[in-house]
């Protein structure tokens, strides 16, 4: 049977079923289904079902599914934890985790400065950044949406990237690439299948389509619209503006007008904006 | 055309191959091409990225031949699997043609257990040739298993080849990463040289279908 609803406070312990768990302390939870747990202090989850996670302080969770979790401090995951729609402003050590969506979380804010490092074997079909945030080699991400602060890491692999920041790493590997032009955006390469830098994002369904909690990509307002610095672009198909590039190479090339690029190589299709600096250009 | 005759430049590759930037980044992304066979090296244009030729088309044309059957995902755990983490159960060795029955006593006795990994799994395809190209009695079996099983110890991936030797009537093993060379003495005799990375993959493929314990799914 379900209790509607309980309130702890100290150490306390809880299994079966809960629709509401309110709880300060350190709370043992094990074989639990609960719809709404809300919590502050160290908490240690086993075996069980969370619909709506709201914690500050300490979680270590231990084969756990959650529907929603809004994590604010240090979370830990050993085995299996699975979670829908996942938020965590703080420190991620997993054995495994695995989100659908999973977000450095925008509803805190951390120091400026501060760089968010997560480590273990993470993965989530959509990445959400909202803090400086480092991409660590198991991070698995099969999309990635830069909303604010620095995205960073050495190489960056995933389907889709999307962002409206600044990232600063030697590689971006994904079949479709959209970054917008904002100060402080350096790429060494960038590699992939469709390659778009510019100011406003284009209404394109591979992007407006992937699971993620912002209702509208488009709309997403840029500042310090500025030159994003690559050294090599490589894709099938590149449409830029707002590049400053030593060399790109694709089948269909579009350079914009507020370009420098050294060379551009292209084998099928080329439009060179009258206005966009280019110093070579090469047919394949 | 690249003058080097063993490498070939990403372009030649993309035209030879008739694959797409978008196609060869992803199958890199993937795993099915591994980051390390991405050469790079200066040139006038700035940066030029240079492939092993042999190698490398090998490998399109296996991907492409198997990309109707199965994922990338798949694809990667093939070509390049992680050889810690699955096994192989000992009754399955009899099934593995390229196993023969003559070496099974040695094994038993050089290995006491039940399940190999896929690294033990490929010494054991080598020393099987080398038993019948040399004529091996089961000692001589014995003493190079053994002396293989201390030296495939540390190594975590099958980028390797492998030189047997023989100084007067004792056999040796050298290891080496794939990517190197390196000189022999003329004491010393090449008996065999095996390249592990191709002996795997040929063995994944051919025994893919098998239903072997190795290829059960998670």
């Amino acid at each position: 049977m379900m209790s509607s609803s309980n309130f702890g406070a100290g150490q306390s312990e809880y299994t079966g079923e809960y629709k509401k768990v309110r709880a300060a302390g350190s709370v043992k939870v094990f074989d639990c289904n609960i719809e709404d747990l809300f919590m502050s202090g160290d908490v240690n989850i086993t075996n069980s079902n969370i619909t709506k996670a709201r914690v500050i302080g300490c979680v270590n969770a231990e084969k756990v599914v959650f529907d929603q979790g809004d994590i604010l401090g240090h979370f830990t995951s050993t085995g299996i934890c699975k979670a829908q729609i996942m938020h965590i402003a703080g420190v991620l050590n997993a054995e495994y985790f695995d989100a659908q969506i999973l977000t450095d979380s925008k509803h805190f804010k951390n120091d400026k400065n501060a760089t968010t490092v997560w480590s273990g074997n993470i993965k989530a079909t959509t990445f959400e950044s909202y803090h400086n945030f480092k991409v660590g080699p198991d991070c698995n991400f099969k999309n990635i949406i830069n909303m604010n602060k620095i995205l960073s890491g050495d190489k960056i692999y995933c389907n889709n990237l999307i962002s409206f920041s600044s990232i600063v790493t030697d590689l971006i590997n994904a079949d479709n690439i959209y970054i917008t032009s904002v100060a402080g955006t350096k790429v060494k390469q960038i590699e992939g299948e469709y390659v778009w830098i510019g100011r406003q994002l284009p209404r394109h369904e591979r992007i407006t389509n992937i699971p993620k909690t912002l209702k509208n990509l488009i709309i997403c307002k840029i500042r310090k619209i500025k030159k994003v610095e690559v050294d090599t672009i490589e894709a099938d198909v590149i449409d830029i503006d707002y590049v400053k590039a030593t060399k790109i190479s694709g089948e269909i090339v579009n350079v914009g007008n507020n370009c420098i690029v050294d060379v551009v190589e292209y084998s099928k299709d080329l439009n060179l904006s009258k206005k966009a600096i280019v110093k070579s250009v090469v047919k394949l | 055309m690249n003058n080097d005759k063993e490498l070939i430049t990403k372009k030649e590759l993309l035209i030879e191959t008739g694959i797409s930037y978008g196609q060869l980044y992803r199958w890199k992304r993937e795993g099915v091409i591994p980051d390390e066979w991405f050469i790079k090296r200066s040139s006038f244009t700035g940066q030029e990225t240079y492939f092993k030729r042999k190698q490398i088309l090998e490998r399109i044309e296996i991907v492409k031949e198997l990309r109707s059957k199965h994922s990338l995902e798949d694809l990667a755990k093939i070509l390049s699997p992680d050889i810690s983490e699955k096994i192989f159960l000992i009754d399955e060795l009899k099934k593995i043609d390229e196993i023969s029955s003559g070496i099974l006593v040695s094994i038993k006795e050089v290995y006491d257990k039940k399940d190999f990994s896929l690294k033990e799994i490929v010494v054991f395809i080598c020393v099987s040739k080398l038993q019948s190209e040399c004529s091996l009695d089961v000692k001589q079996t014995s003493d190079i298993l053994s002396d293989i099983k201390s030296c495939i110890a540390d190594i975590n991936n099958l980028d390797f080849k492998m030189i047997i030797l023989k100084l007067s009537d004792r056999l040796g093993t050298i290891l080496y990463s794939s990517d190197k060379e390196i000189v022999i003495s003329n004491e010393l005799s090449v008996l065999a040289k095996y390249n592990l990375k191709e002996i795997s993959e040929a063995v994944i493929l051919k025994y893919r279908e098998e239903k072997l314990h190795y290829f059960d799914e998670e």
